[in-house]
Protein backbone atom coordinates (compact mmCIF):
# COMPACT_ATOMS: atom_id res chain seq x y z
CA UNK A 1 0.00 0.00 0.00
CA UNK A 2 1.06 3.33 -0.52
CA UNK A 3 1.82 5.37 2.76
CA UNK A 4 1.75 8.69 0.97
CA UNK A 5 -1.22 8.15 -0.35
CA UNK A 6 -3.42 6.80 2.54
CA UNK A 7 -2.63 9.59 4.58
CA UNK A 8 -3.24 12.61 2.03
CA UNK A 9 -6.48 14.13 0.63
CA UNK A 10 -6.51 14.72 -3.12
CA UNK A 11 -7.43 18.55 -2.79
CA UNK A 12 -11.00 19.68 -3.40
CA UNK A 13 -12.32 16.89 -1.26
CA UNK A 14 -13.50 16.90 2.29
CA UNK A 15 -14.09 14.01 4.43
CA UNK A 16 -16.26 14.17 7.74
CA UNK A 17 -16.63 11.66 10.71
CA UNK A 18 -18.40 10.57 13.80
CA UNK A 19 -19.49 14.02 15.07
CA UNK A 20 -18.72 16.35 12.71
CA UNK A 21 -20.55 14.35 10.04
CA UNK A 22 -23.79 13.77 12.92
CA UNK A 23 -23.40 17.58 12.96
CA UNK A 24 -23.78 18.34 9.80
CA UNK A 25 -26.62 15.52 8.95
CA UNK A 26 -28.41 17.26 11.52
CA UNK A 27 -28.18 21.41 10.13
CA UNK A 28 -28.76 20.00 6.63
CA UNK A 29 -32.23 18.30 7.99
CA UNK A 30 -33.53 21.45 10.18
CA UNK A 31 -32.79 24.05 6.97
CA UNK A 32 -34.45 21.14 4.92
CA UNK A 33 -37.47 21.53 7.04
CA UNK A 34 -37.58 25.25 6.69
CA UNK A 35 -37.33 24.83 3.09
CA UNK A 36 -40.34 22.98 2.93
CA UNK A 37 -42.20 25.27 5.57
CA UNK A 38 -41.62 27.88 2.36
CA UNK A 39 -42.59 25.24 -0.24
CA UNK A 40 -39.06 24.52 -1.84
CA UNK A 41 -38.94 21.36 -3.44
CA UNK A 42 -35.75 19.44 -3.32
CA UNK A 43 -33.76 18.24 -6.40
CA UNK A 44 -30.49 16.75 -7.25
CA UNK A 45 -27.89 17.38 -9.76
CA UNK A 46 -25.84 15.18 -11.76
CA UNK A 47 -21.69 15.02 -9.93
CA UNK A 48 -20.39 15.45 -13.63
CA UNK A 49 -22.10 16.58 -16.97
CA UNK A 50 -20.42 17.50 -20.56
CA UNK A 51 -17.79 20.08 -20.06
CA UNK A 52 -18.51 22.64 -23.02
CA UNK A 53 -21.97 22.89 -21.98
CA UNK A 54 -20.68 25.01 -19.02
CA UNK A 55 -17.19 26.11 -20.25
CA UNK A 56 -18.85 29.74 -21.61
CA UNK A 57 -19.49 30.61 -17.46
CA UNK A 58 -16.70 29.63 -15.78
CA UNK A 59 -14.60 32.70 -16.59
CA UNK A 60 -11.85 32.40 -14.50
CA UNK A 61 -12.92 29.66 -12.28
CA UNK A 62 -12.45 26.98 -15.63
CA UNK A 63 -8.77 27.15 -13.82
CA UNK A 64 -10.05 25.06 -10.56
CA UNK A 65 -12.36 22.63 -11.77
CA UNK A 66 -11.87 19.06 -12.29
CA UNK A 67 -12.23 17.82 -16.10
CA UNK A 68 -12.14 14.12 -16.92
CA UNK A 69 -12.87 12.39 -20.52
CA UNK A 70 -15.42 9.52 -20.40
CA UNK A 71 -15.63 6.20 -22.44
CA UNK A 72 -17.16 7.83 -25.32
CA UNK A 73 -14.01 10.31 -25.41
CA UNK A 74 -16.29 13.39 -24.27
CA UNK A 75 -14.75 15.42 -22.14
CA UNK A 76 -16.69 16.14 -18.66
CA UNK A 77 -16.61 18.50 -15.34
CA UNK A 78 -17.31 17.52 -12.45
CA UNK A 79 -20.26 19.37 -10.25
CA UNK A 80 -18.41 22.90 -9.31
CA UNK A 81 -20.89 25.03 -8.87
CA UNK A 82 -24.75 23.83 -7.89
CA UNK A 83 -26.96 26.72 -9.65
CA UNK A 84 -24.99 25.78 -13.27
CA UNK A 85 -25.81 22.45 -12.93
CA UNK A 86 -29.40 22.89 -11.78
CA UNK A 87 -29.78 25.35 -14.62
CA UNK A 88 -28.90 22.78 -17.31
CA UNK A 89 -30.93 19.90 -15.26
CA UNK A 90 -34.32 21.93 -14.83
CA UNK A 91 -34.08 24.24 -18.07
CA UNK A 92 -34.17 21.18 -20.29
CA UNK A 93 -36.69 18.97 -17.79
CA UNK A 94 -39.05 22.04 -17.30
CA UNK A 95 -41.15 24.22 -19.39
CA UNK A 96 -42.40 27.57 -19.36
CA UNK A 97 -45.97 25.58 -17.92
CA UNK A 98 -43.84 24.42 -14.67
CA UNK A 99 -42.80 27.90 -13.12
CA UNK A 100 -42.82 29.71 -10.82
CA UNK A 101 -41.18 26.99 -9.20
CA UNK A 102 -39.70 26.70 -5.64
CA UNK A 103 -36.36 24.21 -5.47
CA UNK A 104 -33.85 23.96 -3.18
CA UNK A 105 -30.31 21.73 -2.19
CA UNK A 106 -28.05 20.74 0.12
CA UNK A 107 -25.04 18.61 -2.24
CA UNK A 108 -21.65 19.09 -2.25
CA UNK A 109 -19.00 20.36 -4.94
CA UNK A 110 -16.06 19.28 -6.35
CA UNK A 111 -13.09 22.13 -7.34
CA UNK A 112 -9.19 22.57 -6.87
CA UNK A 113 -8.13 24.38 -4.37
CA UNK A 114 -4.70 25.49 -2.91
CA UNK A 115 -3.36 23.18 -0.23
CA UNK A 116 -3.06 26.59 2.00
CA UNK A 117 -7.24 27.37 1.08
CA UNK A 118 -8.38 23.95 2.36
CA UNK A 119 -9.70 25.58 5.13
CA UNK A 120 -11.88 27.74 2.68
CA UNK A 121 -14.96 24.80 3.44
CA UNK A 122 -16.56 25.25 0.25
CA UNK A 123 -17.21 21.53 -0.80
CA UNK A 124 -20.49 21.83 0.70
CA UNK A 125 -23.38 24.24 0.00
CA UNK A 126 -27.26 23.91 0.99
CA UNK A 127 -29.34 26.41 -1.47
CA UNK A 128 -32.96 27.83 -2.85
CA UNK A 129 -33.76 28.76 -5.84
CA UNK A 130 -37.27 30.18 -7.38
CA UNK A 131 -37.29 29.96 -10.75
CA UNK A 132 -39.58 31.97 -12.98
CA UNK A 133 -39.93 34.69 -10.15
CA UNK A 134 -40.01 37.89 -11.57
CA UNK A 135 -39.88 41.59 -10.17
CA UNK A 136 -39.29 42.54 -6.43
CA UNK A 137 -40.90 39.52 -4.72
CA UNK A 138 -38.94 36.86 -5.65
CA UNK A 139 -36.04 39.06 -4.09
CA UNK A 140 -37.74 39.49 -0.70
CA UNK A 141 -38.57 36.04 -0.38
CA UNK A 142 -35.28 34.54 -1.22
CA UNK A 143 -33.56 37.10 1.16
CA UNK A 144 -36.58 36.74 3.60
CA UNK A 145 -35.37 32.59 3.57
CA UNK A 146 -32.13 33.13 4.23
CA UNK A 147 -32.69 35.88 6.91
CA UNK A 148 -34.57 32.84 8.39
CA UNK A 149 -31.96 30.60 7.97
CA UNK A 150 -29.62 32.32 9.48
CA UNK A 151 -31.66 33.06 12.05
CA UNK A 152 -32.48 28.82 13.09
CA UNK A 153 -28.76 28.40 12.85
CA UNK A 154 -28.66 31.19 15.21
CA UNK A 155 -26.14 33.34 13.53
CA UNK A 156 -27.49 36.85 14.65
CA UNK A 157 -24.13 38.65 13.93
CA UNK A 158 -24.71 37.86 10.27
CA UNK A 159 -24.80 40.80 7.92
CA UNK A 160 -26.86 40.31 4.34
CA UNK A 161 -24.89 42.88 2.51
CA UNK A 162 -27.22 44.03 -1.13
CA UNK A 163 -25.66 45.23 -3.96
CA UNK A 164 -26.28 44.77 -7.59
CA UNK A 165 -24.55 43.50 -10.74
CA UNK A 166 -27.62 45.51 -12.98
CA UNK A 167 -26.19 48.67 -11.33
CA UNK A 168 -22.87 47.80 -12.66
CA UNK A 169 -24.24 46.93 -16.07
CA UNK A 170 -25.54 50.64 -16.32
CA UNK A 171 -22.37 52.25 -15.03
CA UNK A 172 -19.65 50.28 -17.26
CA UNK A 173 -22.06 47.92 -19.36
CA UNK A 174 -21.06 49.51 -22.92
CA UNK A 175 -16.97 49.02 -22.35
CA UNK A 176 -15.47 45.71 -23.14
CA UNK A 177 -14.88 43.19 -21.83
CA UNK A 178 -11.60 42.89 -20.08
CA UNK A 179 -12.61 46.39 -19.15
CA UNK A 180 -15.54 45.45 -17.57
CA UNK A 181 -13.47 42.46 -16.05
CA UNK A 182 -10.68 44.73 -14.64
CA UNK A 183 -13.03 46.98 -13.24
CA UNK A 184 -15.31 44.32 -11.39
CA UNK A 185 -12.05 43.18 -9.92
CA UNK A 186 -11.62 47.34 -9.02
CA UNK A 187 -14.66 47.66 -6.94
CA UNK A 188 -15.09 44.52 -5.34
CA UNK A 189 -11.84 45.30 -3.91
CA UNK A 190 -12.41 48.76 -3.55
CA UNK A 191 -9.64 49.96 -5.70
CA UNK A 192 -11.26 53.65 -6.12
CA UNK A 193 -8.75 55.29 -7.88
CA UNK A 194 -9.09 52.66 -11.08
CA UNK A 195 -13.03 53.20 -10.86
CA UNK A 196 -13.10 56.98 -11.35
CA UNK A 197 -15.97 59.37 -10.94
CA UNK A 198 -18.60 56.82 -9.89
CA UNK A 199 -16.23 55.81 -6.91
CA UNK A 200 -18.44 57.74 -4.74
CA UNK A 201 -21.86 55.73 -5.23
CA UNK A 202 -19.89 52.18 -5.72
CA UNK A 203 -18.36 53.13 -2.39
CA UNK A 204 -21.74 53.61 -0.43
CA UNK A 205 -22.60 51.49 2.50
CA UNK A 206 -25.53 52.20 4.77
CA UNK A 207 -29.34 51.97 3.92
CA UNK A 208 -32.06 52.38 1.95
CA UNK A 209 -32.70 55.78 2.43
CA UNK A 210 -28.68 56.52 1.63
CA UNK A 211 -28.60 54.50 -1.64
CA UNK A 212 -31.80 56.94 -2.71
CA UNK A 213 -29.80 60.20 -1.96
CA UNK A 214 -26.75 58.68 -4.24
CA UNK A 215 -29.49 59.33 -7.08
CA UNK A 216 -28.91 62.84 -6.93
CA UNK A 217 -24.97 63.25 -7.71
CA UNK A 218 -24.14 65.24 -10.14
CA UNK A 219 -22.31 62.42 -12.71
CA UNK A 220 -25.25 60.03 -11.77
CA UNK A 221 -27.04 58.85 -15.47
CA UNK A 222 -30.69 57.99 -15.99
CA UNK A 223 -29.69 54.33 -16.11
CA UNK A 224 -27.72 54.47 -12.84
CA UNK A 225 -30.45 56.37 -11.50
CA UNK A 226 -32.85 54.32 -11.74
CA UNK A 227 -30.82 51.36 -10.56
CA UNK A 228 -30.62 52.62 -7.38
CA UNK A 229 -33.93 53.29 -6.97
CA UNK A 230 -34.68 50.18 -7.88
CA UNK A 231 -32.37 48.90 -5.12
CA UNK A 232 -33.69 51.21 -2.70
CA UNK A 233 -36.89 49.97 -2.59
CA UNK A 234 -35.73 46.15 -2.70
CA UNK A 235 -33.87 47.42 0.81
CA UNK A 236 -36.46 49.77 2.26
CA UNK A 237 -38.58 46.77 2.08
CA UNK A 238 -36.29 44.18 3.90
CA UNK A 239 -35.32 46.67 6.20
CA UNK A 240 -38.90 46.24 7.62
CA UNK A 241 -39.91 42.81 7.06
CA UNK A 242 -36.24 41.00 8.12
CA UNK A 243 -34.30 40.24 11.61
CA UNK A 244 -33.49 43.66 12.29
CA UNK A 245 -29.99 45.42 11.12
CA UNK A 246 -29.73 42.00 8.94
CA UNK A 247 -29.46 44.46 5.81
CA UNK A 248 -27.35 46.91 4.62
CA UNK A 249 -26.56 48.07 1.24
CA UNK A 250 -23.23 47.74 0.33
CA UNK A 251 -22.52 48.85 -3.59
CA UNK A 252 -19.12 47.00 -3.66
CA UNK A 253 -20.67 43.76 -3.68
CA UNK A 254 -21.41 43.08 -7.58
CA UNK A 255 -21.29 39.60 -7.94
CA UNK A 256 -19.11 36.26 -8.24
CA UNK A 257 -20.44 35.59 -11.20
CA UNK A 258 -20.79 36.54 -14.56
CA UNK A 259 -24.54 35.18 -14.76
CA UNK A 260 -25.49 37.79 -12.19
CA UNK A 261 -28.11 40.25 -13.91
CA UNK A 262 -30.07 42.33 -10.96
CA UNK A 263 -29.88 42.55 -7.30
CA UNK A 264 -26.78 40.61 -6.00
CA UNK A 265 -25.86 39.66 -2.49
CA UNK A 266 -23.71 38.24 0.32
CA UNK A 267 -23.86 37.25 3.85
CA UNK A 268 -20.80 37.79 6.53
CA UNK A 269 -20.46 36.98 9.89
CA UNK A 270 -17.74 37.98 12.35
CA UNK A 271 -14.35 35.42 12.56
CA UNK A 272 -15.51 34.29 9.14
CA UNK A 273 -12.48 35.05 6.75
CA UNK A 274 -14.70 35.07 3.75
CA UNK A 275 -18.87 35.06 3.02
CA UNK A 276 -20.89 32.29 4.42
CA UNK A 277 -23.22 33.02 1.40
CA UNK A 278 -23.73 34.19 -2.09
CA UNK A 279 -26.77 34.69 -4.37
CA UNK A 280 -28.44 36.87 -6.46
CA UNK A 281 -30.99 37.38 -9.37
CA UNK A 282 -29.88 35.54 -12.69
CA UNK A 283 -32.39 36.42 -15.31
CA UNK A 284 -30.88 34.78 -18.23
CA UNK A 285 -28.88 31.71 -17.69
CA UNK A 286 -31.68 29.59 -17.88
CA UNK A 287 -32.35 30.30 -21.21
CA UNK A 288 -28.87 29.20 -22.23
CA UNK A 289 -30.25 25.68 -21.19
CA UNK A 290 -33.80 25.69 -23.10
CA UNK A 291 -36.04 27.95 -20.16
CA UNK A 292 -36.90 31.36 -20.82
CA UNK A 293 -37.10 31.80 -17.13
CA UNK A 294 -35.94 34.87 -14.93
CA UNK A 295 -34.53 33.31 -11.71
CA UNK A 296 -33.12 34.34 -8.04
CA UNK A 297 -30.94 32.23 -5.90
CA UNK A 298 -28.57 31.51 -3.29
CA UNK A 299 -25.87 29.11 -2.00
CA UNK A 300 -24.81 28.89 1.59
CA UNK A 301 -21.55 26.95 2.58
CA UNK A 302 -22.67 25.18 5.60
CA UNK A 303 -19.05 24.15 6.46
CA UNK A 304 -17.79 27.44 7.56
CA UNK A 305 -20.28 27.91 10.44
CA UNK A 306 -21.27 24.44 11.71
CA UNK A 307 -18.66 24.85 14.25
CA UNK A 308 -20.87 28.25 15.57
CA UNK A 309 -23.79 26.17 15.69
CA UNK A 310 -25.27 25.40 18.83
CA UNK A 311 -27.01 22.12 18.66
CA UNK A 312 -29.04 22.74 21.87
CA UNK A 313 -29.92 19.40 24.43
CA UNK A 314 -29.99 17.07 21.50
CA UNK A 315 -27.96 14.12 22.23
CA UNK A 316 -25.03 12.72 19.76
CA UNK A 317 -25.24 9.19 18.90
CA UNK A 318 -21.48 8.96 20.24
CA UNK A 319 -22.98 9.65 23.68
CA UNK A 320 -25.64 7.23 23.36
CA UNK A 321 -25.33 4.62 26.44
CA UNK A 322 -25.80 1.15 26.62
CA UNK A 323 -28.85 -0.40 27.64
CA UNK A 324 -29.05 -1.99 31.05
CA UNK A 325 -29.78 -5.77 30.71
CA UNK A 326 -27.97 -9.55 31.96
CA UNK A 327 -28.82 -10.88 28.64
CA UNK A 328 -29.02 -9.45 25.15
CA UNK A 329 -32.77 -9.56 24.65
CA UNK A 330 -33.25 -7.47 27.83
CA UNK A 331 -31.13 -4.70 26.72
CA UNK A 332 -33.31 -5.24 23.29
CA UNK A 333 -36.17 -4.41 25.49
CA UNK A 334 -34.86 -1.92 27.78
CA UNK A 335 -32.94 -0.07 24.74
CA UNK A 336 -36.76 -0.28 22.98
CA UNK A 337 -38.20 1.63 25.96
CA UNK A 338 -35.35 4.28 26.09
CA UNK A 339 -36.02 4.74 22.15
CA UNK A 340 -39.56 4.95 22.66
CA UNK A 341 -38.95 7.95 25.46
CA UNK A 342 -37.09 9.76 22.60
CA UNK A 343 -33.49 8.48 24.24
CA UNK A 344 -31.06 7.01 22.34
CA UNK A 345 -29.60 3.81 23.34
CA UNK A 346 -26.76 0.98 22.00
CA UNK A 347 -27.53 -2.87 22.49
CA UNK B 1 -20.62 43.07 18.26
CA UNK B 2 -17.89 45.52 17.07
CA UNK B 3 -16.64 46.72 20.46
CA UNK B 4 -13.32 44.82 20.10
CA UNK B 5 -10.87 46.37 18.69
CA UNK B 6 -9.57 46.15 15.05
CA UNK B 7 -7.26 43.09 14.92
CA UNK B 8 -3.92 44.77 12.49
CA UNK B 9 -1.08 42.58 11.37
CA UNK B 10 2.70 44.19 11.11
CA UNK B 11 5.42 42.79 9.77
CA UNK B 12 8.56 41.98 11.13
CA UNK B 13 11.92 43.38 9.91
CA UNK B 14 12.10 46.58 7.85
CA UNK B 15 8.80 47.75 7.71
CA UNK B 16 8.02 47.72 11.79
CA UNK B 17 10.01 50.78 13.12
CA UNK B 18 8.49 52.99 9.94
CA UNK B 19 5.10 51.85 10.69
CA UNK B 20 5.22 52.01 14.36
CA UNK B 21 6.59 55.59 13.92
CA UNK B 22 3.66 56.66 11.52
CA UNK B 23 0.94 55.53 13.69
CA UNK B 24 2.39 56.83 16.85
CA UNK B 25 2.61 60.09 15.58
CA UNK B 26 -1.59 59.59 14.60
CA UNK B 27 -2.17 58.92 18.46
CA UNK B 28 -2.08 54.65 18.36
CA UNK B 29 1.01 54.00 19.97
CA UNK B 30 1.87 50.53 20.74
CA UNK B 31 5.32 48.73 22.15
CA UNK B 32 6.08 44.99 22.08
CA UNK B 33 7.56 44.14 25.83
CA UNK B 34 8.97 40.67 26.58
CA UNK B 35 9.35 39.24 23.65
CA UNK B 36 5.54 39.26 22.85
CA UNK B 37 4.03 39.04 19.62
CA UNK B 38 0.67 40.64 19.90
CA UNK B 39 -0.06 44.11 21.62
CA UNK B 40 -2.93 46.77 22.19
CA UNK B 41 -2.91 50.33 21.41
CA UNK B 42 -2.73 52.87 24.14
CA UNK B 43 -5.95 53.81 22.59
CA UNK B 44 -7.83 50.30 22.60
CA UNK B 45 -8.28 50.84 19.03
CA UNK B 46 -5.86 48.29 17.69
CA UNK B 47 -4.97 44.74 18.34
CA UNK B 48 -1.50 44.56 16.74
CA UNK B 49 -0.12 40.96 15.60
CA UNK B 50 3.59 40.92 14.42
CA UNK B 51 4.11 38.14 12.07
CA UNK B 52 6.63 37.28 9.57
CA UNK B 53 6.61 39.24 6.16
CA UNK B 54 5.50 36.26 3.85
CA UNK B 55 3.17 34.92 6.51
CA UNK B 56 1.43 38.34 7.16
CA UNK B 57 -1.59 37.93 3.92
CA UNK B 58 -2.07 34.50 5.14
CA UNK B 59 -3.06 35.56 8.65
CA UNK B 60 -5.52 38.31 6.79
CA UNK B 61 -6.44 35.88 4.30
CA UNK B 62 -8.01 33.98 6.98
CA UNK B 63 -9.55 36.38 8.72
CA UNK B 64 -6.93 36.28 11.88
CA UNK B 65 -6.15 39.22 11.79
CA UNK B 66 -8.52 41.97 9.79
CA UNK B 67 -6.05 44.42 9.06
CA UNK B 68 -2.45 44.20 7.64
CA UNK B 69 0.33 46.22 6.18
CA UNK B 70 2.85 45.12 3.67
CA UNK B 71 4.42 45.71 0.19
CA UNK B 72 2.66 45.20 -2.82
CA UNK B 73 5.58 42.20 -3.56
CA UNK B 74 4.99 40.59 -0.46
CA UNK B 75 0.54 40.13 -0.85
CA UNK B 76 1.23 39.73 -5.18
CA UNK B 77 3.70 36.35 -4.20
CA UNK B 78 0.40 35.42 -2.04
CA UNK B 79 -1.73 35.34 -4.48
CA UNK B 80 -4.49 36.32 -2.13
CA UNK B 81 -6.54 39.56 -2.44
CA UNK B 82 -7.48 42.32 -0.19
CA UNK B 83 -9.71 45.08 0.12
CA UNK B 84 -6.84 48.31 -0.53
CA UNK B 85 -7.64 51.60 2.40
CA UNK B 86 -4.89 53.01 2.03
CA UNK B 87 -0.96 53.16 0.19
CA UNK B 88 1.20 54.31 2.94
CA UNK B 89 3.78 57.21 2.20
CA UNK B 90 7.09 55.01 3.38
CA UNK B 91 8.77 52.25 2.17
CA UNK B 92 8.55 52.36 -1.33
CA UNK B 93 10.69 50.08 -3.18
CA UNK B 94 11.42 48.63 -6.54
CA UNK B 95 11.13 45.25 -8.09
CA UNK B 96 14.14 44.91 -10.56
CA UNK B 97 15.97 42.59 -13.34
CA UNK B 98 19.75 42.63 -12.60
CA UNK B 99 22.79 40.76 -13.75
CA UNK B 100 26.62 41.21 -13.94
CA UNK B 101 28.20 44.08 -15.18
CA UNK B 102 30.02 42.56 -17.91
CA UNK B 103 27.14 40.17 -18.40
CA UNK B 104 26.24 38.98 -22.10
CA UNK B 105 23.76 37.68 -23.11
CA UNK B 106 24.62 33.92 -24.14
CA UNK B 107 21.36 31.47 -23.66
CA UNK B 108 19.60 30.37 -27.15
CA UNK B 109 16.25 32.30 -27.82
CA UNK B 110 13.33 30.98 -26.18
CA UNK B 111 15.78 30.54 -22.90
CA UNK B 112 15.52 33.07 -20.07
CA UNK B 113 16.56 31.73 -16.85
CA UNK B 114 16.04 33.85 -13.49
CA UNK B 115 16.81 33.18 -9.59
CA UNK B 116 14.52 34.82 -7.75
CA UNK B 117 12.33 34.84 -4.57
CA UNK B 118 9.60 36.34 -6.47
CA UNK B 119 8.47 33.54 -8.38
CA UNK B 120 4.86 34.47 -8.86
CA UNK B 121 5.43 37.67 -10.30
CA UNK B 122 8.51 37.23 -12.40
CA UNK B 123 6.20 34.63 -14.11
CA UNK B 124 3.34 36.70 -14.57
CA UNK B 125 5.65 39.54 -15.48
CA UNK B 126 7.49 37.71 -18.11
CA UNK B 127 4.70 35.70 -19.53
CA UNK B 128 2.25 39.18 -19.85
CA UNK B 129 5.55 39.91 -22.59
CA UNK B 130 5.05 36.69 -24.16
CA UNK B 131 8.57 35.77 -22.92
CA UNK B 132 9.32 32.29 -21.55
CA UNK B 133 10.90 32.20 -18.22
CA UNK B 134 12.51 29.41 -16.60
CA UNK B 135 12.71 29.99 -12.83
CA UNK B 136 14.98 28.81 -9.88
CA UNK B 137 13.88 29.72 -6.51
CA UNK B 138 15.54 31.42 -3.92
CA UNK B 139 14.94 32.36 -0.37
CA UNK B 140 18.06 34.74 0.10
CA UNK B 141 20.99 36.10 -1.07
CA UNK B 142 19.65 36.44 -4.60
CA UNK B 143 22.85 38.35 -5.21
CA UNK B 144 24.77 35.13 -5.45
CA UNK B 145 23.13 33.65 -8.30
CA UNK B 146 24.73 35.17 -11.22
CA UNK B 147 27.80 35.82 -9.43
CA UNK B 148 28.27 32.03 -8.81
CA UNK B 149 26.61 30.88 -11.87
CA UNK B 150 23.55 29.42 -11.06
CA UNK B 151 21.63 31.84 -13.04
CA UNK B 152 22.32 34.77 -15.36
CA UNK B 153 19.53 37.26 -14.22
CA UNK B 154 17.56 37.86 -10.80
CA UNK B 155 14.53 39.46 -10.10
CA UNK B 156 14.82 41.49 -6.83
CA UNK B 157 13.98 44.39 -4.30
CA UNK B 158 16.15 46.94 -4.97
CA UNK B 159 16.71 50.06 -2.59
CA UNK B 160 19.79 51.62 -2.38
CA UNK B 161 21.71 49.43 -5.42
CA UNK B 162 24.20 48.80 -2.99
CA UNK B 163 24.09 45.25 -2.47
CA UNK B 164 24.60 44.61 -6.35
CA UNK B 165 27.08 46.99 -7.14
CA UNK B 166 29.12 45.30 -3.89
CA UNK B 167 28.36 41.73 -5.87
CA UNK B 168 29.53 43.13 -9.30
CA UNK B 169 25.70 43.72 -10.30
CA UNK B 170 24.02 46.05 -12.24
CA UNK B 171 19.71 46.47 -12.46
CA UNK B 172 18.84 45.99 -16.08
CA UNK B 173 15.43 47.26 -15.52
CA UNK B 174 12.82 48.47 -13.36
CA UNK B 175 10.30 46.11 -13.42
CA UNK B 176 7.78 47.63 -11.32
CA UNK B 177 7.25 49.82 -8.30
CA UNK B 178 6.28 48.43 -5.20
CA UNK B 179 4.06 50.19 -2.21
CA UNK B 180 3.46 49.81 1.11
CA UNK B 181 -0.85 49.46 1.35
CA UNK B 182 -2.64 49.03 4.85
CA UNK B 183 -5.90 46.69 3.22
CA UNK B 184 -8.18 44.66 4.50
CA UNK B 185 -9.46 40.90 4.49
CA UNK B 186 -12.77 41.57 2.32
CA UNK B 187 -15.66 39.73 4.86
CA UNK B 188 -13.99 41.89 7.61
CA UNK B 189 -14.02 44.97 6.26
CA UNK B 190 -17.60 44.78 5.75
CA UNK B 191 -18.66 43.98 9.16
CA UNK B 192 -16.51 46.71 10.56
CA UNK B 193 -16.24 49.20 7.62
CA UNK B 194 -17.47 52.12 9.95
CA UNK B 195 -14.40 51.66 12.54
CA UNK B 196 -11.84 50.81 9.61
CA UNK B 197 -13.37 53.70 7.68
CA UNK B 198 -12.13 55.97 10.93
CA UNK B 199 -8.82 54.44 11.33
CA UNK B 200 -8.25 55.03 7.49
CA UNK B 201 -8.63 59.02 7.89
CA UNK B 202 -6.76 59.05 11.33
CA UNK B 203 -4.05 57.57 9.14
CA UNK B 204 -4.48 59.55 5.87
CA UNK B 205 -4.36 62.74 8.65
Amino acid sequence: MNDAQLYKLPQGTERLVLDEAFRRQVLTHRVQNLFTSWGYQPVQTPVFDFYDLYAPFLGTKSDSVYRLVDREGDLLVLRSDITLFLARSMGVVLSEGHTPLRVCYADTILRHQDLEDISANEFYQIGAEFIGSQGPEGDWELLLLLDEILTLLGLGEARIHLGSRALFDAAFGTLSPGRRRDLLKAVTLRRWSDVGDLASVFGYQGDAAGVKALGSLPGVSPQVKAELLALADRAATLETLGAADRFRVDLSEVGRHDYYTGLVFQVYQPGLGDALATGGRYDKLFSQFGLDSPSVGFSLHLGKVEHLVDLGDLSAPSAAPKAQGTTFADRVRQARILRSQGRNATL
Amino acid sequence: MNAAPLTLALPKGRLFDQVQDHFGRRGLKFDFNDRKLTALDESGTLKVILVKNADLPTYVHHGIAGLGVCGDDVVYESGHEFTHLLALAFGATKMALAARKDHVRDEPPGHLTIATKFTRFTRDYFHGLGIPVKIIRLDGSVELAPVLGLAPYIVDLVETGSTLKANGLEVLETLKTIGVNLFANTAYFKLRYQEIGRLVDTLKS
